[in-house]
């Protein structure tokens, strides 16, 4: 076997390829879920750090990057589930010796993956490419949250989207580590608890803007 | 107690198989389940019927050969046991119990709850072993190693290779099976000759075989009924990424051999 389809190829390398990408999508998780919370510090706050971060010089090198790494991501979760389900056999009745949601959002991170890149289209094509209302000559994104989630039932979508994703990630993150070969008798709980505590912050966290319009709407 | 079984029938690796209802009058609770099956059988002989066709052999849980899914669960519902060491005495009266075999692409059926497991023979022939000269067994604490990696190699080692991680995984998956095999060489000084060609060749065969991917649902390590930890699994991949990553092609093909 050669080394490049020992490193990609072998079960343990797309295993690996899935962890890595898995934790450097969390980390881009991460930043922008610190990004959108400035939108709470303000109007002037949020679109100057959004006009900043346009300024990034390398910026289309960034989002280049991040496409990648998603395409990669999910091109793997495809490829592991037609290989997954080829070497399965179906019983007639199904049991656990597991229980707890876990379990079940660990056996259902292909579908809760598909619902956040359906709800990640849409995302994308109604934040980052649409027209951005101007105020005062400059992009106002402030603004756009509000136009964008008047619409009760996209801001009710919008929730449901990042609830879905909080699930893949409660199992995924921590999930991930174990990929790469991480797993310590005091390390490992630490980051199963992680991994749902960061679940909640990034649910909770995300639709707190939707939340906040439909509220403020009302 | 009064039981309905429902048993998978299948006469052949090619024919379709399918559940057929017992009834089982007068089940001792202190039998184990296999002699429950035994008794079953001895009913069908004397009706004329063909027995049941199941694996095993020790009948104390340390050999690996027998293994049933019962109502979907990998050597029934008791953690840490296999199922001849399961007892009746954990169903009740008027249960319904659906016993089916391991099922798995790598685990082929041959014959009612028989299944072919020669998959884990290949996977071990491609690297399970170590090339020592045989001669007196040495004293367990001769070897001067940590307590806790002889501990560690202990527990690996303590795989039956029975197959209910294959059989209770989503994803019929060899992984725990493999990361065992791989770990209890990996620990211990004996194992380092062929650590690399270890890793690599297993591994190798695992893909092989066409078993899944682990997606750490820890299913398999709730079924073993040697409570094989998943970190066995964590080592086999540092183990396969130090292989795969740290030899030139070369190098790695010639310590695969």
């Amino acid at each position: 076997m050669s080394w490049f389809r020992r490193v990609f190829l072998s079960s343990i390398g797309k295993k690996f390829w899935m962890g890595v990408t898995g934790v450097l999508l969390c980390l881009f998780i991460a930043f922008h879920l610190t990004a959108n919370l400035v939108f709470f510090l303000g109007k002037e706050a949020y679109n100057g750090l959004s006009a900043s971060l346009e300024k990034i010089p390398i910026l289309p090198l960034l989002e280049v990057g991040l496409f990648a790494l998603f395409g990669l991501h999910i091109l793997l979760g495809i490829v592991l589930y037609f290989d997954n389900r080829s070497s399965r056999d179906r019983y007639a009745v199904y049991g656990t010796k597991l229980g707890g949601f876990g379990t079940w959002a660990s056996k259902n991170m292909i579908w809760t993956g598909a619902i956040v890149l359906i709800y990640l289209g849409i995302h994308v094509r109604r934040f980052v490419f649409s027209e951005v209302p101007e105020l005062n000559g400059h992009a106002d994104y402030h603004g756009l949250n509000f136009e964008v989630f008047s619409s009760t039932l996209y801001a009710l979508w919008y929730i449901f989207g990042v609830a879905v994703l909080a699930v893949h990630i409660s199992h995924g993150f921590q999930s991930a580590f174990r990929s790469l070969g991480v797993n310590h008798p005091v390390y490992t709980p630490f980051l199963e608890w992680l991994s749902a505590a960061a679940a909640v912050v990034v649910g909770v966290g995300f639709a707190s803007i939707p939340i906040y319009v439909l509220i403020k709407g009302a | 107690m009064k039981l309905t079984l429902k048993v998978w029938r299948q006469s052949g690796p090619k024919e379709k198989g399918r559940l057929v209802a017992y009834v089982l009058d007068d089940v001792s609770p202190d039998q184990s389940f296999l002699e429950m099956l035994d008794d079953l059988n001895r009913v069908l002989v004397l009706k004329g019927e063909e027995p049941v066709v199941f694996e095993h052999d020790c009948r104390e849980g340390i050999c690996g050969c027998c293994g049933l899914m019962i109502n979907g669960q990998a050597h029934g519902p008791v953690r840490g046991t296999t199922v001849c060491q399961l007892h009746m005495r954990n169903f009740k009266d008027g249960d319904t119990i659906v016993i089916e075999p391991w099922r798995a692409k790598g685990f082929p059926v041959i014959k009612d709850l028989m299944v072919d497991r020669s998959a884990f023979d290949r996977i071990i022939e491609a690297g399970g072993y170590v090339s020592v000269n045989t001669g007196g067994i040495p004293d367990a604490n001769a070897i001067p190693i940590r307590k806790e990696d002889a501990d560690l190699a202990m527990d690996a080692a303590a795989c039956i290779g029975c197959g209910a991680c294959v059989a209770s995984c989503p994803n019929a998956s060899a992984m725990l099976f493999v990361g065992a095999k791989i770990s209890q060489y990996a620990l211990l000084p004996q194992g380092q000759v062929e650590r690399v060609a270890r890793a690599l060749n297993m591994v190798a065969a695992m893909d092989r075989e066409g078993f899944g991917n682990c997606s750490n649902v820890a299913e398999c390590e709730a079924s073993c009924p040697k409570l094989i930890t998943l970190s066995n699994i964590q080592r086999m991949y540092r183990e396969h990424v130090k292989a795969s990553w740290k030899y030139a092609p070369r190098e790695a093909r010639e310590a695969a051999g």
